[in-house]
């Protein structure tokens, strides 16, 4: 820019220095005006009739007055239409934060305090369901399906295999049995049955008596004496589902029972929790017997 | 101003959706031991208790003194899940007799002296099973008291038995 156009820019510029502030004609005339240079504004409204008097809309958005020219001036909001003038409303502060702060704290807790109602609830309908004996007993033939994809097979026998008489040391008035058992499991299904909690009964002296399998370290030295291998022992930990078994389920009876019964429950998933939805047994003379070859 | 409400808000957010679902995780997780909270409130009973005398010896052992006793409980099982005979523990006291003086007893499990193992016995769902401990007690004995104790609901059964 040259030296005589930066001159006519400061006079143009001369001409807005000198120009009023403002051209409202209420300034002008407002011989009142709070902000006239000298004077003491401090209780100037003491004695002003607001409701005759021009407001200053200014003054009504000021906050550096003390609270109570504050109070004082906000208080007449009709003075605007008093005086012909239509104001802007003051804006109504939407704390949207606030609000999205609480809802998400809303949420969390209805979400503990659902959980908790429900686990309640739930807690309280599975010992309803624990507490209901349900189950139907179902006699079944030595061969039977025991879920879509196990088909199970039994020897049609317990066969006594070891007792005091044929092993040094063994229990007194005990023998070991042992019942052949065939799982053909067509397919692996998810959360299907699997054959488990297996127990034997039988009747002494008029009282009812259960036996569950006992581990197979305490079956396999008697039973290895009359040539099983360790792999024939069954465990209780379940047979089927997806992989063929087959073996010898062992139990120790008394030495003068001649006939058990081999109970093989099936569960359902009711409530959270299994419960039996039906017991298939099959009942057994008992034979004297030793191992067969190929079995 | 600005940024700082905003950094506010979205970490409560995250730490609310955080707490939701940890409480949904919390709920779904547990429902998987209500099989053991809802067994925990079942309640096996002791029906009948007979005590018979076995000699002054059993199994090959004695003691001089003592003489062995077969005692016979009769145990309802009305809940839905297959018991241990072990699961009902057995408390004895003979101090209750006042001539017993200072006469006592020893429990052998029959299975465990016997197999080595103790749980095959077992009171099946919804039935009455018989469950059969062998007492070694002390001559002169003339009675005693059985408490079972169930810690599962807090009950408490007494059985007074006469030898």
């Amino acid at each position: 820019m040259s030296e005589n156009n930066n001159d006519k820019f400061w006079e143009t510029n001369d001409d807005f220095w000198s120009k009023p502030v403002a051209s409202d004609d209420w300034l002008k005339s407002d011989t009142n005006s709070y902000e006239k240079k000298g004077e003491d504004i401090t209780n100037k409204n003491e004695d002003v009739d607001l409701w005759e008097e021009p407001v200053n809309p200014y003054l009504n958005r000021d906050t550096h007055f003390n609270t109570y020219e504050t109070k004082q001036v906000q208080q007449p909001v009709n003075a605007t239409i008093l005086n012909g003038q239509v104001l802007e409303k003051p804006k109504k502060k939407i704390h949207i934060h606030t609000i999205i702060c609480l809802s998400f704290i809303t949420i969390a807790i209805l979400s503990i305090v659902g959980a908790f109602a429900k686990y309640s609830l739930a807690k309280k309908t599975a010992i309803h369901t624990v507490n209901q004996v349900s189950y139907t007993e179902t006699e079944v033939d030595n061969t039977f399906s025991y879920d879509s994809n196990n088909e199970i097979s039994l020897a049609g026998e317990a066969v006594s295999y070891v007792s005091e008489e044929n092993f040094t040391g063994f229990p007194k008035n005990m023998k070991l049995i042992g019942i052949y058992i065939e799982v053909n499991s067509t397919e692996y299904i998810y959360g299907a049955n699997i054959l488990q909690e297996i127990y034997l009964g039988y009747v002494l002296d008029d009282k009812p008596y259960y036996q569950k399998m006992p581990r197979q370290d305490v079956i396999y030295p008697y039973a290895s004496s009359k040539g099983f291998q360790r792999e024939e022992i069954l465990g209780s930990y379940g047979l089927g589902n997806g992989i063929d078994d087959e073996g010898y389920l062992f139990f120790f009876v008394p030495s003068q029972i001649q006939e058990v019964t081999l109970y093989m429950p099936k569960t359902v998933k009711e409530n959270y929790i299994d419960v039996i939805e039906t017991v298939y047994y099959v009942s057994f003379p008992i034979t004297e017997g030793e191992k067969e070859a190929n079995k | 101003m600005r940024a700082v409400k905003i950094i506010i808000t979205v970490f409560v957010a995250i730490i609310s959706i955080f707490i939701s679902l940890l409480s949904f995780a919390i709920l779904f997780s547990e429902t998987d031991y209500l099989k053991y909270e809802a067994m925990g409130n079942t309640d096996p009973v002791i029906t009948t208790a007979e005590i018979a005398y076995l000699g002054n010896e059993y199994n090959g052992e004695s003691e001089e003194g003592y003489s062995y006793y077969q005692l016979n409980l009769m145990i309802e099982n009305n809940s839905n899940y297959n018991y241990d005979t072990n699961t009902v523990l057995l408390h004895y006291d003979s101090s209750a007799y006042d001539d017993n003086d200072s006469k006592h007893y020893s429990v052998l499990p029959i299975k465990e002296e016997i197999f080595g193992f103790d749980e095959t016995n077992c009171i099946p769902a919804g039935k009455e099973a018989t469950c059969t401990k062998v007492l070694c007690i002390e001559d002169g004995c003339h009675g005693f008291l059985v408490t079972y104790h169930n810690y599962r609901t807090d009950k408490e059964q007494i059985i007074a038995i006469d030898l």
